[in-house]
Order: structure tokens, then sequence, then C-alpha cells
């Protein structure tokens, strides 16, 4: 009988009333059944009764019958018809409209049976069958003693299912109830747990395998669904599971998605508990992965999954139990440039851009054409030059012969331009270092330092054999020069970006506490030493980064200086950790610090560790946070105070719903918060939406972008960088060409937009920074981390990026990746298939096997995938080993192919 | 058209009076003219704009189940935190005194009277030609606090009475024949007035009211719901009647029109109105929509020669876009009703516009019976009156044939000045009913 409780709760609404009245009526002429009886009654009675067809009339009267037949003495003749009785109530079936027939005319007769019942003793026969009847009927009556469970627990044990899943769906939901109320009183509740024991394997059997998993998770027993599963529920129990955990308050959301992992490895769905393991963050799971899976194939697939997220890439080397060269190649990323280049080329955009061919000045309304300080254009158009052709290894200004670029720029300008060729030759170390070497020899500590970072770039997320950027930078990390120290030190903190390597603590740790060479060196240290031990909660290490953040807060202003950067370090350690004794000690100490950097690390601190888990409380506290005024005078605190607002999409991030949440109360900001608040806004938004142009967030960024206040515009600009960065959205890129035409006067506003306008064409629309991947369900911490620090900078942009930190946007270089999906063969050479690439749709809890894309279009593999796209193979020649089509995916042939002839 | 690149607060204006050498007053100068790009010309649709950033998230699965739950759960606690929020802002800084002076300000600003005219075309930003009933046109200012996503050329816009610039729009445009066919008054009749038509009744629900109360069954099992029927059978079979059912059980706007109501004097206005009529229950959605006699515009196409059946042919293509066309419309639900279902044009009602075709015979003797009983219910019978001999007799009788003999047997009664009908009036009424029938069509067409 599919879903008539419902109907039934639909019908009831209007027919329970009437019809108890009758139920009462009836009950008193319950003996006397008799035409004069009927004739007696008044005439609605007379009516209703006249409105049955024969049939039913006939079928009441039977069904009378054999209620008073339950009552006999005799338990010969009760059997039968009970029997009789159970089976009109099974095979009734109705429409979706109206409640069951027998059922309806059943109802009246409920308190007869249920006297009947109390009546006799528990030894007679009949009793359990009569209990089976009855809890049938009490699903149709109004009531919240829960009398179907109560009578079902009285019934025989085994006959529970033969009543249909409707039965069974209104008992489910009386057993969590009295679950819950049980629990709350401490009694027992072993009968309850047998009877849901019966209950799951009927619902798994069903297809309801989602009520199931509800059952039992109601129950607190949601480890028992692994016995349950069986190859054609698992997929989707799992997708319903993991959906979940990212719902729950702590701690289940681990215990969910250990169970999740059990349930993948059990069923040999490698990539998808790798997943898991890399989504709990454990090390010893994603080992158990690769030890458990024997297929080769499949394991190069792991490991390739394993260079997107950036950690654990480590556990193949030569002293660790799966060493193993290959796969540590492929973990390490070595093949990342080969493979971005292969991409570059099939979709043929190896031809290097100018910056003026991103600015497209010929397109804007030029009104006047005055020359701006020419420093700042120059060092725009490096950022953008470098942000365009990052890792296509060639360019326009940097790498020809005999390239006067560098030159044209002075100090800092010079170092970013350097830096650069990193940018350049990303993840492509060989070449890169060999570009990089004529400028290691230079007199200028501009240009080395530049060199230092360029060589730090072209490691990124990139692990190399031979290990070079460390022995290169290491002795000059120790330099007599304020510039080259800082050099090297972000340099290693671009290369080593979340490998926690012990070396790197011991090169970095006397930068940081030496503070003789100004503030600056130090901070760039303690953030780089935050990026490669990125939330590792290193007890040393936060000692260290606390300690400095005590001198640094007793300069002046120390919030608008790079002391900030140690702050952020320091967050950057409990990235994604929660709530952890570690945190909690931590602020204590960060509580001494009685000044507004002490504040400005705490609330990096907090919303650091919370990230991406969604916790609502936390949420909760950084808007009471917002909400608190502040005098208007005091600028360093109002920075501080707009951390909150960054915190928002930080601690939503990763889970749908609270993402797009956010997006409201961040409007609501918007419209209540005073300027510094304001002025976090745009760069708010840029975190929810880094590489993701939606619609309405361009329109309300292009509204802030002329905002009156000179700051909020600012931000407003870059964060249309960042939102569309390495997306080619035209809208955007109109924008900012209005923009640009607006601002022309304006050096600093006009330096912005030229860098907004690199973003957005970055790696000519072949990379993402968005950190989440995956189908979104994991972050790289690594990204995570790298993206953080670019949105600190834009923070206090007056500051950093356009004072006397530009390269600080290059630690963007680290977040980058090229959003692609590439198939290769078993051989991981290049292989060309059709791919349907189009907007994902949330399948979880769906009924049959619903499209997981909509509105797709077909194109020959590779191709990019923008943040909400998903892609499916479009060819029965061959299979993938991992269910979610990113980044390099490995094909094998299908072994069931048959090509169809034509 | 309108939208040209860097109209917000032209640099060069800005530049050329005033120079950058004062910082500050070039911030304030900028304040005044930061008015945010906007895209003037076509209006926006509902989903995008700062309104759908207000939107609540659509919330996956539609299944009743704990993930349901949670999500749900989760934005309730989002929209506690706002709530909050607001709340702590508002103590802070009440809004409302703020929002009331600059209402007063705006009031100011506009002036009274105001005049009406209508938008001719909008030049940029902050320009626009107008046309007033007088005559000329004129060139006039938009000013700034006019939402310039609403206004489009052609709509109405209130002027300034003296200087004509626009200082606000009209916003209701539902065309009134429209809203004359929504109905606001439920009629008195009900399922209960039905007599027999069980199946009819239980598909009409099927497609037409779970939908709209219970989506999430035809998810569960996977299938979308019908969009439309249409009831069809012989004259007086109670298509009408069942229409007046659901309006009157149903929470859901619903909108009735007769088809012969489409056929517009003037070209174009027919298709308008259906366009009109959709679009107005599409804003009320759920809705249902309630065509009766479809086949004044329904019928199959044909080589028109008069303009007139062209036009009609018009009205009736647009019902056609409309029921299944490229906007979808899930929570519109369409009932036609026709006694001839055979000459309307086949694309009406394909399945995927109409889905469900539900006749309504003439009744049989269980249903006539019952239909006897409900017009006789009231009625004050005598005792000799036995309605079998009617239920019984061989004459195709229609519900409103039955309806028609109880009234004329009243009135049989009334003119004896009896208070009770007998049977003899039933019989008499019952011949002159069948006689009326009969005798306005030849028999031997029909048979």
């Amino acid at each position: 009988m599919p879903n008539e409780q419902d109907e039934r709760k639909v019908a009831t609404v209007d027919a329970v009333l009437t019809e108890q009245e009758e139920e009462e009526r009836k009950k008193k002429h319950e003996e006397e059944k008799d035409k004069e009886a009927k004739a007696k009654k008044d005439k609605k009675q007379l009516k209703e009764e006249e409105d049955l067809s024969e049939e039913d009339k006939q079928k009441k009267e039977e069904l009378e019958m054999l209620v008073e037949r339950v009552q006999d003495a005799d338990p010969g003749i009760g059997k039968m018809a009970l029997d009789a009785l159970g089976e009109e109530l099974r095979t009734a079936t109705s429409s979706m409209t109206s409640v069951p027939k027998p059922l309806k005319f059943l109802r009246p007769h409920f308190d007869t049976i249920k006297t009947y019942f109390e009546s006799i003793d528990d030894t007679h026969p009949n009793k359990a069958a009569l209990a089976d009847v009855l809890s049938v009927l009490a699903t149709t009556i109004v009531n919240d003693q829960r009398l179907a469970l109560k009578y079902r627990l009285a019934g025989s044990e085994d006959q529970m299912t033969k009543w249909g899943s409707e039965y069974i769906r209104n008992l489910t939901g009386e057993i969590a109830a009295e679950f819950q109320e049980r629990q709350e009183q401490g009694t027992d509740t072993q009968e309850l747990m047998s009877m849901v024991f019966i209950i799951v394997p009927f619902l798994m059997k069903h297809s309801a395998p989602i009520e199931a998993v509800d059952l039992l998770s109601e129950v607190d027993a949601l480890e028992k669904i692994k016995e349950y599963v069986d190859d054609a529920t698992y997929h989707r129990v799992c997708l319903y599971l993991i959906s979940m955990a990212q719902l729950l308050p702590e701690p289940e959301p681990a215990q969910i998605l250990a169970t999740t992992y059990d349930i993948y490895t059990e069923h040999g769905q490698f990539p998808d508990a790798l997943r898991i393991a890399l989504k709990l963050n454990d090390e010893d799971r994603v080992t158990k992965v690769f030890s458990t899976c024997q297929e080769r194939v499949m394991k190069k697939q792991l490991a390739l999954m394993l260079a997107c997220q950036r950690v654990f890439c480590d556990i193949f080397d030569e002293d660790k139990i799966l060493a193993d060269d290959e796969l540590r190649s492929l973990a390490s990323g070595e093949q990342l440039n080969s493979h971005f280049m292969l991409l570059a080329k099939e979709l043929d955009v190896m031809e290097p851009k100018l910056p003026e061919d991103v600015y497209k000045s010929h397109l804007e309304e030029k009104r006047t054409s005055a020359v701006l300080d020419s420093a700042k254009q120059n060092l725009a158009s490096t950022l953008v030059n470098a942000f365009v052709n990052v890792g296509f290894c060639k360019d326009k200004l940097m790498t020809v012969e005999n390239s006067g670029w560098l030159y044209k720029n002075k100090d800092h300008g010079m170092t970013a331009a350097v830096a650069s060729i990193g940018m350049l030759y990303m993840w492509n170390i060989d070449e890169g270092l060999s570009a990089v070497d004529k400028y290691t020899y230079s007199s200028d500590p501009h240009v080395k330092a530049g060199a230092w970072m360029a060589i730090g770039l072209t490691n990124a997320g990139v692990r190399h054999e031979v290990d070079p950027a460390l022995g290169l930078i290491q002795e000059h990390l120790l330099s007599n020069v304020a510039l080259e120290r800082l050099g090297a030190a972000v340099g290693l903190g671009y290369a080593y970006a979340g490998t926690r390597r012990e070396d790197l603590r011991e090169a970095l740790s006397p930068v940081l506490l030496d503070g003789s060479f100004g503030v600056e060196p130090c901070a760039m240290a303690a953030l780089s030493l935050g990026l490669v031990f990125l939330g590792s909660e290193d007890g040393d290490l936060v000692e260290s980064l606390v300690q400095a953040l005590m001198d640094q807060a007793n300069a002046d202003k120390a919030c608008n200086g790079p002391a900030i950067f140690t702050a952020v370090a320091l967050g950057l350690l409990f990235l994604g950790k929660g709530e952890t004794h570690m945190v909690e000690t931590t602020l204590e100490m960060l509580k001494a610090i009685d000044k507004p950097l002490g504040k400005y690390a705490s609330f990096t601190l907090e919303s650091c560790a919370h990230a991406g888990s969604g916790n609502v409380l936390q949420i909760q506290k950084m808007l009471h946070q917002c909400a608190e005024r502040t005098e208007e005078d005091k600028e360093e605190e109002a920075l501080v105070q707009s951390l909150t607002v960054l915190a928002v999409p930080l601690i939503a991030l990763g889970e749908d719903v609270g993402l797009e949440m956010t997006a409201r109360s961040l409007d609501h900001i918007l419209q209540y918060g005073d300027i510094p608040l304001r002025r976090a806004v745009p760069i708010a938004m840029a975190l929810q939406n880094a590489s993701n142009p939606r619609p309405n967030v361009v329109d309300t960024l292009s509204k802030l972008s002329h905002d009156a206040d000179a700051d909020v515009a600012l931000h407003a600009i870059i964060a249309l960088g960042l939102v569309g960065a390495g997306t080619n959205n035209s809208r955007i890129a109109g924008l900012l060409r209005q923009l640009a035409a607006f601002y022309a006067k304006d050096a600093n506003a006009l330096f912005i937009v030229r860098i907004a306008q690199g973003l957005l064409y970055m790696g000519k629309g072949l990379v993402t920074i968005n950190p989440l991947h995956s189908d979104r369900l994991l972050y790289s911490p690594v990204n995570l981390g790298a993206f953080l620090v670019v949105l600190h900078a834009c923070l206090s942009l007056k500051n950093t990026i356009l004072g006397r930190f530009p390269y600080l946007l290059y630690h963007l270089g680290p977040a980058i990746v090229p959003r692609m999906v590439l198939t290769v063969d078993e051989d991981l050479n290049h292989l060309q298939v059709p791919v349907r690439v189009g907007q994902a749709v949330d399948v979880v809890g769906q009924a049959g096997r619903p499209k997981s894309i909509t509105g797709f279009q077909t194109h020959q593999s590779p191709v990019v995938l923008s943040y909400n796209d998903r892609a499916e193979l479009a060819t029965e020649e061959y299979v993938s080993k991992t269910t979610v089509l990113e980044h390099v995916v490995v094909l094998t042939k299908n072994p069931d192919y048959k090509p169809t002839v034509t | 058209m309108g939208n040209t690149p860097g109209a917000p607060g032209l640099p060069g204006q800005q530049g050329g009076q005033q120079g950058k050498e004062d910082d500050k007053k070039k911030q304030e100068k900028r304040k005044l003219e930061s008015a945010p790009p906007s895209h003037v010309g076509r209006k926006k649709k509902k989903s995008k704009g700062p309104a759908a950033a207000a939107k609540l998230p659509t919330v996956t699965p539609n299944t009743r189940c704990r993930l349901r739950l949670l999500k749900l759960e989760r934005i309730k606690d989002y929209l506690l935190m706002e709530e909050e929020y607001i709340q702590n802002q508002e103590n802070l800084k009440p809004q409302e005194e703020k929002n009331e002076e600059e209402k007063t300000k705006m009031e100011d600003l506009r002036g009274s009277p105001l005049t009406v005219g209508s938008l001719e075309e909008i030049i940029d930003d902050n320009h626009a030609i107008v046309a007033t009933s007088v005559g000329p046109e004129y060139y006039v200012n938009i000013l700034s606090f006019v939402d310039k996503d609403q206004i489009e050329p052609g709509c109405s816009v209130l002027l300034h009475n003296k200087n004509l610039s626009v200082v606000g729009l009209l916003q209701d445009e539902v065309d009134p024949l429209v809203s004359v066919m929504k109905v606001d008054k439920a009629p008195l009749e009900s399922y209960a007035d039905i007599g027999g038509l069980e199946q009819q009744i239980q598909e009409l629900k099927e497609a037409v009211e779970l939908p709209l109360t219970h989506p999430e069954l035809y998810e569960d099992i996977g299938i979308k719901p019908p969009k439309g029927l249409i009831l069809y059978g012989p004259p007086g079979t109670g298509k009408t009647l069942l229409a007046k059912a659901v309006a009157n059980e149903t929470s859901a706007t619903f909108l009735r029109v007769v088809g012969s109501e489409l056929i517009q004097k003037y070209l174009g206005d027919g298709p308008k109105l259906v366009r009109e009529m959709f679009r107005v229950a599409d804003e009320h959605s759920p809705s249902i929509v309630f065509i009766d006699e479809i086949d004044a515009v329904g019928t199959k196409r044909y080589e028109a020669t008069s303009g007139g059946e062209r036009e009609i042919q018009r009205t009736m293509l647009e019902l056609l876009n409309q029921l299944d066309g490229f906007d979808s419309r899930s929570e519109v639900k369409v009932i036609m009703a026709t006694n001839r279902i055979d000459s309307l044009d086949p694309a009406l009602i394909r399945p995927g516009r109409i889905d469900r075709k539900i006749e309504l015979p003439n009744p049989d003797t269980k249903t006539k019976r019952r239909i006897f009983l409900i017009h006789t219910g009231k009625m004050s019978l005598a005792d000799d009156v036995d309605l079998e001999e009617f239920v019984m007799s061989k004459d195709e009788l229609s519900g409103a044939d039955i309806k028609a003999i109880c009234t004329e047997a009243g009135l049989l009664a009334l003119r004896e000045r009896r208070m009770k009908v007998n049977q003899e009036d039933l019989r008499k009424a019952k011949e002159k009913a069948l006689y009326k029938k009969k005798g306005n069509i030849p028999e031997g067409l029909y048979l």
C-alpha cells in the first residue's frame, strides 16, 4: 500500500472530525445492528449510509461480522476471523487520495477490539495476532500515545513487515520518538533496537534506503548501516551520509564519515574512500586505502588525487611502508606542468598575452590621456603579465631575449618583476630554475630577493625529487641584507606550503627570532612557517609565533604593518582544526597581548580553526562581534573588527546551504554596518565566491565599486577580480573596463583595476583559485591558506599591496590550480574522449537514477570546468577509475563495450 | 540602448571641472555622482538582482528525510542569526526615523500633484524622453531615487508637475480583464454536490490538487506531475460543476475564463490576454486556470479566410505556447472543459500540454440515483414519490436534465399550491423536460 498513510493524513484532516462523531454514535449501537436501529439514527447518519455503494455496504457488514467473530469464545473461530481481517487489511488498495476502505470501516471498532484485547489473558493463543491487527488500526487513530508501537511490541515478532511499507513508515516515526523518550528516562531500548533491525533490512529491500539511514540515525546506530548495504544501494546511502555529515554538529560528522569510508572500502570504491579519508584528514586511512587497493591503475588514479589535495604526498617516500617511486612522482604533482601545457595546447591558448591584450584599452572610453605614475603602471603590468601567463613558461615581457622590462621597474617593482618569472614557470622546476638563474648573481638586493621568490614559486604545489629550492635558498636566509632575508623566507613559504618539514623549521626559525633587521623579514618568515606547518598545531611554533607577536605588538600602529602576517601565520597553524585544547590555550596566551594586534591574532585564529566547519555557533559569535560598535577614530580596532566579516564565509565554506545563507548575512552587514565593516564585505564575498562569478554577486560588487568610501570601492574592485579569477567572464571584463575609464586619474584605483583585470584572465582562463575541489567536498588546506593570506593583505590594501609588498599577491600562486578534466590511459598518456560538461545537480536522495548534470555540452577532453560544473564520460568505450571527473582522470577500456555497427 | 559604457559619473566632466589636487573635495564630489550602474531598458526577471540575494536557497531532496530536515534547520539557524543581528543594529541605530526622514524628503522632491506620462525612450542613466497625454514629448531628468531596474520603454511613469522629471513609476499594470478572472469568492458547490463521478474526481485531484499540495509524492516516485487536464463529455454532465468544486476546495488561486473571452476586438489583444493571464497565474502561484468552452478558441486549424479567424488561431497558438512553452510553470495547473473534444486542435491536447483527458459520460443508473437524491434532498417530497421509476427509465438523462426535472416538478407543485411534490409532478416534469430536449434538435442526427 504505497503512500497511503500520507493521503490518509491529507484526507483525514477534514474527515476526522465527522468520522469521530460518527464513531461515537456508532459505539452506542454496537450490539444491535439491525435495520430498525439504523432507521432511528439521525438524518445525517442515514444520508451517509446511503452514500455508500452496494459493494461498500457489503464489505462493511462483512467486516463487522469479522469483528464480532474475533471476540468469539472459540480460539479457532477467532483465529480464522483474525486471519481474514488481516487479509482484508493487507490487500486493500485504493487511490492516492483516500483511506483504504477496510481501514475506514474498521476504525469505529478499534475500541471494541481494544477492550476485548485487554480482557483476554496473555496465554490466549490469538493475543499476538490480535495485537498485530490493533497495531495496524492504530495508525489511523490520531493519538499521542504511540498506540501502533505499543501493540506492535505486544504482537508477533516476525510478522511486522507483512503489513506494507506505509505501516512501517508510521512505525519508524513512533520508534524514533519512543527511543528518544526512553533514552532520556534511561530505560531499556533493547526491544526497540531489535525491531529496528527487522525494519532496516525491509526498507533496504524496498528501495527506501534513505529511510533506513534516517531510522538508524534516530536510534544512534548509524554504523550498523554497513551490514545492510549492498552493491545496489551503497552509493546512494553514502552520498546521503556525506551530505548529512556536513550538517551535523561535532563529533557526529567524523563518525558518519568513518562509516562511509568503511562502506566504500568494502565495496572497492577506493577513490571515494580516499576522498573521505582526505575529508577526515586522516593519514592512516589514506595509507590504508593504498595498501588495500591491489590494482595498479587504480593506485595511479589515487596518487593523482593526492596530488590535487596537495597533502600526504610523502607517504611514498623511500623510507615509508608504501615506498613506490612511480606513485610518489604522481602524487608529488611533477606532471602538473606537462598536463597543464597539454591542456593549453589542446585548447589553443599557447600564445602569450601582453597586459594590453587583457586591458583592451581601445575599448575603454578615453576622455583624457593623463600620464600616471609610470612605475606603478609598470608594476601593474608586471603582475598582470605574471597572472595571465601563469604556468605557460612563455610571455612577452620577461622571458623574451634581451628584455629590458626588468629595468623599467624600480625597487620592489624589480622584486615583483623577477618573482614573476616564478609565476610564469609555475610547476616547471627545471626550466624555471634556469630562467631565474641569471638573476641570482645580481648585485641588487631587490633583484636577488625576487629571484628567491621566483625559485619558490616554481616549486609551488610540486615536490621535486632533487628538491632544489631549499638547497638554493637556504643560505640566503641569514643574509645581511634585510630584503634578501625576506625574499628567501617568502620563497620557502611558496615552495613548501603544507609539507610540515622539520628542516624548514630549523631554517626559518632563526629569521623569525632575529629582530635586528626590522619587522618585515620576521613577519614574512612567520608567514612562511605558518604556510609550511599549515594546520599542524605545532606547539613549539605556536610559542615562538606568540612570542614574536608580543614583540611586534608593541610597535606603534602594528596592525598597519607587516606584523599582521605573523598573526595570520598563527591562524594558519590551526587551519580547520576545530575546537581543540591547543586552540583554547593559544587564545588564552593571546589575551596577554593587550593590543589590537593581539585581538587581530585571536580573531584570525578562531576563524581559521573553524574554517570549513559550517559551525553555526561560531558564525553567530562572529556576527555578535560585528554588531558591536567601535569608536570611529580607532582605525586599528576597526580593522580587527572587520576580520569577523571575513570569518563568516570562511567558517561556512564547503557547506552549500550555509554558504548561500552567508550571502544574506553579508547583505545585512552591508546595510547596517559601519564603514570598516562595509570595507570587509567585498573581500568576504571574494572568499565566498572565489572564481565563481555569479551574476548577483557581480552586481553587488559592481555597485560597491562606485561606493562613496574609497576603500570600499577599492576592495570591491579587487574582489571583482578574485570572484572572476581565471574565468574570462566577459561581464566582469566590461565592468572593469568601465572602472578603468572611471578611475583613469586615480593612480591607486587604476592599479587595482589593472590587477583585477589580470586576475580575471588568470592563466588565460584555465585556472581557478577556489580551494574547494572534488565535487566541492574537499578543500585543499594549502590552497585555502595561501588564499587567506592574500585576503588578509587585501583587507589592508594601502599598507600591503598598494604599499611596499605588491608581491604578496604572488601568494595566490600556491592557490592556483588548473580547472581541468584531463583524461589519460593506463600508462598516463593523454587520451582524447568525448566528455559531457554541465551544471551539477544535487542528486542526493533523489528517486531513480537522476541525471547528475544539466544543460550539458559534449566536448573532446581535455576540458575546463567552472565552479558549479560537473563532467561525465560521453562514451561507453572507456570507464573512469574515479567517480568524480576532475583534474587528471585515468581511463581504462570498458570490457563490455561493443562498438555499434553503423 | 541606453546603457552607454562609462556613463556612471562621467569622469570627464568630473576631471575637467575639478582637477585632482584636493582629494577630499573629489570624494565629496564623487559621492554625488556615485550612481551605481544600472540596467535600464529591459525589465529584469524576478530571479536577478538584490531580490535574488534575499531568496532562500532551494533545499533538495524534496522527499521527507532527515537530510532535508537538517538543511531546513540550518537555514532557520541562519535566519535567526540574521534576525538577531538586525535587532541588535536596530537597537543601536533605529532605521525607522531615518527612513521616515528620507521619505518626507522624497515627497518634497516629488511635489504634488503628479503628472502621469509614458516613457518613450531612455537616453542614458539619468535622462529619458517622456510623453504626456497633452501631446508633446519632453527630454527630462530621471531622479536618482527612481528604481531604474524597474523602468522600461512604454511603462507609465510619474512626472513632476513643473519640470516633468521622472519621479516614480506606476507599478500596477495587470490587465483589468485578467484581474476580473480571479475567483475571490469561492463558489458554493463542493465535491459533495456531485453525484457519482468518483473516478473522475479522483483523477482530477491527482492531476491538479495533489501536485500543488504534495509535490514530494511525485518526486518520491520520480515523475513529473501532469500539467493540465481536459474535461469533456456531453452537455450537462457536470464539467463546470466539477471545476467549481475544485475552486471551492482548493486553497490555490483560481482563475476562470471562458474561451470566448479570449477573443478580442483588436489584433494581438487576444494573445496578449492569454499571456497576461498566465503571468498573473504564475505570480500568484500555486494557481489553477480553468478555461471553459475551450472550443471557442481551440478548434482545429484550417486555411482561414477572414482576419478574425486568423486572430482566433493566433490566440490558440499563444495558448499552446503558454501550456508547454519555453518557460516552465510548474505551479500553474490548467483545466479545460469542452463538449466537442473531437473538434479541438490535436496540438492543444497532446500529452505534455494536457496530460489527462477525463471523460464525463452521461450518468448510469447508479449515478442517476445519486443525482436525483442530491437534487431532491432539499425538496419536500410527498410519500408517494418513488424516484426509482425515473432512475430505471431508459431515457438518456444528463445531470442537467435531472436538475431540470426536479425544478420543473417543484414549479408544477407550486402552481397547484401544494407544499409537497408528488410523483405525478415529477412525471409531468420529466415529459416536459425531455420534450424540450428532443424538440429543439432533429432526433435523427444524433443517432
